[in-house]
């Protein structure tokens, strides 16, 4: 809880016509969702992996009592992964009243994007699917590309990998 | 009280009318008992009153006929008959869909239409009750009745303040209509002893009125300083007059009697008095004296246990809601517990020692707070099994067989959302049997049997599950033509030596809910594999038992609790699992020659002279183990039903009381893994699932 | 068969007088009548002698007979639990 209200501190008091994002970063390119979707972002905990999952399904912490699942946003993306540092941290979001964490490599800040600059996607040859991305921003002089969360931790759709991935496991 | 409450609070004490009034009907074919057709009356009069202050007034309209009709069979003019009966639920049924789905006016019409030729065959009289309620659109009206439960107690000398309680109960009971009344005689003397200047009498009156309290406060307005009066406006609540029964506090046989008018006071008084003196049973002594038959005496008895049980189920009304968030909250101390107690153990002996006592006096005292709180979720399976009762007179009318349900077990308590869930695999069992069990009238007679049918519904418990059995006393299943479609379906191959538990699980395997009528295999497009995966939702398991020409079991096992369970924490490598205690038989580390691999069937090992699967833990997970040899590592023996397999770890970590944490299905596809818990150093530990272990190997 | 002619005024004020009597009516041989020709309606006093007095009866195993009871007095009866 800590960090994440640090970060709103500093980015001030939301802008009227605009609406926050935390940003972070995964790979080379900076990401953003809506803060109201984010509960917390902790630092990396011990993830207990659970056998027969999808690959990106990196298993479950405890927090605070609760059990809840971590995907690797790496993985998820058909990103090589890399080994958790100091600045990985877990970002905790809230899709459909259910608790998920996303793993990403570092968190920057929590920002104000203002509708109008956020621009659709099309012309970007972006690393990841567009279904995923709900818009490009733009903060000072970076892009940051706005994520459905919705979509990409759709439970459906995870369910639906988690059982072809467990399918070509071993049983 | 806005539109919307008006409206909610009336489709929720409509449901529960409804429950009520069809339980009664469905004894209204049993016998026509006074007091059951006018609480059938009540019934059909609230809901009339209700439905129209909500708005619902089509709903109204088509109570308002029906409440009619009722009045007259209570007055005598139309007699209760099997097409009544019919006609009565139909019209209840119709008014369930007026009220929660959409009303069907042909239907309405079909319906309306037959109440109608009976209002002619009785008189035609249009009830006295039509001229007194006019339709309530706009609010309270003069037509809201109201029940006021009036105890007045007046004291002894209350006469020489020139005080007649006769004229002022007069006065109270002229604002409406009694609905209950009782006098209490109790402190009257003999008459030798009597002292005719003092007031020995206090009433308990159940009034039905249009009048609003300050009404009948005034009545009371000069004694109540004086005396023991209070008056509770009881108008919400009354749904159902049983409930009174209770708040008029007598439930003995000999006040049912007195309600039911079939003895009077004096009557009762006469008994009560002579059993001083004989100690003999009252029902036998009031018949003795011809004060009642003993059919009526039997009625009372019924009623007896009828009120003892709906006082079970009436008398507490939480927000389920408020309960999982108390066990939730009760979890976390469970898990607040073990961190403390981690603690402890890594203090120094003296400190440690003090702490470890009050740890464990503290332990007891969750388990107790753990089983009390469950104990408030627990519900019986009564009503659930009552509910049945229209269902199989329906199916049976269909099938055109003959069958009685017989309800054993009913006290038995069971988790409120687990009662939830098992009400439709039971229906669909119960229509298994009724379809295929029982045979026809004239089929049983030719067997020898009588020709109605038993179904009987049991539940109990026994050894920390709870068991709940259907059983029928008809054909039983044809094992030889469930082996034929076994072979046919390709589910078995043909030289197969099958025991008969085999052949009746081939029932539970999706292959054959689709079959065509084989005797007792069909369901009908919900098969036998959906109801076991329901049940198995719930961590239970079923089995079949049957006896060709005799009948059926189908047994039923759940687990008793849901959410806190002990559990043995085991290690591999460096995850820890928990294995459920209940589940366990034993541990052991075999010895080498008693592990084979047996062609086809993978890994065993020898338990007491039995072989039993091995399931190597660190494979079936896919992570690193400490070691690979069972026999230089540990064998937890776990058995699931009649499956048993042993399950091979590297060590045993120890035993605790673990909070169940669910896993959505789309964190893992495993079957064997039921859900999560929270170990006191904080770390996920995952709980495995022996049945569903037990799933995955046969696979 | 003794009958006894309840006064039309009786009340609390003269209930010991009719208690006296009723006991001793109790005691004699044969049923007992109560005729209430004159008295329309009873308080509370009486009504308790009278379910008293029919709980004596029946004791003896005789009858206690209500004659000419006015619509007011059965319903006063009924609210004592002296009629159905």
């Amino acid at each position: 809880m800590n960090k994440l209200e640090e970060l709103k501190k500093s980015a001030g008091a939301a802008k009227s016509d605009g609406r926050q994002f935390v940003t972070f970063i995964i790979g080379e390119e900076n990401y953003g969702v809506e803060v109201l979707k984010v509960q917390e972002i902790i630092g990396m905990t011990q993830i207990i992996h659970v056998p027969n999952s999808a690959e990106f399904m990196k298993g479950v912490i405890n927090l605070r009592g609760a059990v809840v699942p971590v995907v690797d946003m790496r993985t998820r993306f058909r990103m090589p992964e890399r080994e958790y540092d100091m600045f990985t941290v877990i970002i905790i979001v809230e899709v459909k009243n259910r608790m998920i964490g996303m793993i990403v490599d570092s968190v920057s800040d929590v920002v104000d994007i203002s509708e109008a600059t956020i621009q659709d996607t099309p012309h970007f040859t972006a690393k990841i699917e567009t279904d995923f991305i709900k818009g490009i921003g733009q903060v000072e002089n970076k892009l940051v590309i706005i994520l459905d969360i919705d979509k990409i931790l759709s439970t459906s759709d995870l369910e639906r990998m988690a059982m072809e991935e467990s399918r070509g496991g071993d049983d | 009280m806005s539109e919307n409450t008006i409206r909610d609070v009336f489709l929720e004490e409509a449901r529960e009318i409804l429950r009520h009034l069809e339980a009664d009907l469905i004894q209204l074919e049993d016998g026509d008992d006074p007091e059951l057709i006018n609480r059938i009356f009540r019934y059909v009069h609230t809901i009339k009153g209700s439905s129209g202050i909500a708005g619902f007034d089509v709903v109204y309209e088509f109570t308002h006929k029906l409440e009619t009709l009722l009045d007259m069979v209570r007055n005598g003019k139309i007699p209760v008959e099997k097409k009544l009966v019919d006609l009565l639920l139909e019209s209840m049924d119709w008014i369930a869909t007026g009220i929660y789905e959409e009303p069907d006016f042909d239907r309405m019409e079909a319906l309306l239409d037959r109440t109608g030729k009976y209002h002619a065959a009785g008189g035609g009289a249009v009830s006295a009750s039509e001229e007194e309620d006019a339709p309530a659109k706009n609010g309270p009206s003069e037509d809201k009745n109201f029940f006021f439960l009036v105890r007045a107690s007046f004291r002894p000398m209350v006469f020489q303040s020139g005080i007649d309680p006769l004229i002022i109960m007069e006065d109270l009971t002229a604002l409406g209509s009694v609905e209950q009344k009782r006098v209490n005689l109790k402190r009257l003397p003999e008459l030798e002893e009597l002292d005719p200047e003092r007031c020995y009498l206090d009433w308990t009156v159940l009034l039905k009125t249009k009048h609003p309290r300050s009404k009948l406060d005034d009545v009371f307005i000069f004694v109540k300083d004086d005396n023991d009066i209070t008056v509770e406006d009881i108008t919400a609540e009354f749904v159902d007059d049983e409930k009174y029964n209770t708040m008029l506090q007598e439930r003995k046989l000999g006040e049912i009697l007195l309600k039911r008018g079939i003895i009077t006071e004096e009557e009762l008084d006469d008994v009560l008095s002579s059993q001083d003196e004989s100690n003999r049973k009252l029902g036998d002594l009031i018949v003795e004296k011809g004060y009642a038959d003993e059919k009526s005496i039997k009625y009372a008895l019924g009623e007896q246990s009828r009120i003892k049980s709906r006082i079970q189920t009436t008398t507490v009304r939480v927000d389920t809601r408020k309960l999982d968030s108390l066990l939730n909250l009760l979890g976390e101390i469970v898990i607040s517990q073990s961190s403390i107690s981690r603690i402890s153990e890594e203090l120094e002996e003296q400190h440690g020692f003090r702490l470890k006592n009050a740890l464990y006096a503290m332990d007891r005292i969750t388990r107790e707070f753990q089983e009390q709180i469950m104990a408030i979720r627990m519900i019986p399976i009564g009503p659930t099994f009552e509910q049945f009762r229209r269902f199989v007179r329906d199916a049976a009318a269909d099938m055109k067989k003959e069958i009685r349900l017989d309800i054993r077990g009913a006290e038995t308590e069971l988790d409120k959302t687990v009662i939830e869930q098992i009400s439709d695999p039971l229906k669909h069992m119960l229509r298994n049997a009724i379809d295929h069990g029982i045979e026809p009238p004239d089929e049983r007679e030719k067997a020898g049997k009588k020709r109605t049918g038993t179904v009987t519904l049991n539940a109990y418990h026994q050894e920390g599950n709870i068991y709940i059995e259907i059983i029928d006393d008809g054909q039983g299943i044809d094992r030889a033509a469930i082996k034929r479609k076994g072979l046919e379906r390709g589910l078995i191959k043909p030289g197969d030596e099958l025991t008969d538990k085999q052949i009746h699980d081939l029932l539970f395997l999706p292959g054959f809910s689709t079959a065509e009528n084989v005797g007792e295999l069909s369901g009908r497009g919900v098969g036998m594999d959906v109801v076991k995966t329901n049940i198995e939702a719930l961590r239970g398991s079923v089995e079949i038992f049957s006896e060709e020409r005799r009948g059926s079991t189908i047994r039923i096992k759940l687990p008793l609790t849901l959410a806190i369970i002990e559990g043995m924490l085991v290690r591999v490598g460096t995850n820890v699992y928990i294995i459920p205690l209940l589940s366990i038989v034993e541990s052991l580390q075999p010895a080498r020659d008693h592990v084979k691999t047996v062609e086809g069937k993978g890994e065993v090992m020898l338990v007491r002279g039995e072989y039993v699967p091995l399931v190597r833990l660190y494979e079936h997970f896919g992570i690193k183990s400490d070691v690979t040899n069972p026999w230089e590592s540990l064998v937890v023996v776990v058995e699931s039903g009649s499956d048993r397999l042993g399950i091979m770890i590297d060590d045993l970590v120890g035993q605790q009381q673990i909070v169940i944490k669910s896993l959505e299905n789309y964190i893992t596809q495993s079957r064997a893994l039921s859900g999560a818990a929270i170990l006191g150093d904080g770390k996920v530990a995952l709980i495995i699932d022996v049945h569903g272990m037990v799933g995955d190997l046969a696979r | 068969m003794t009958v006894i002619n309840v006064p039309a005024d009786i009340s609390v004020k003269k209930v010991k007088e009719f208690h006296r009597g009723l006991i001793e009516a109790v005691d004699r041989e044969g049923d007992l009548v109560l005729d209430f020709n004159e008295a329309e309606r009873v308080d509370l006093a009486v009504m308790q002698v009278l379910l008293a007095a029919g709980r004596a009866c029946r004791k003896r195993k005789k009858v206690l007979k209500i004659k000419a009871a006015s619509e007011e007095l059965k319903n006063q009866m009924r609210i004592c639990g002296m009629l159905k």
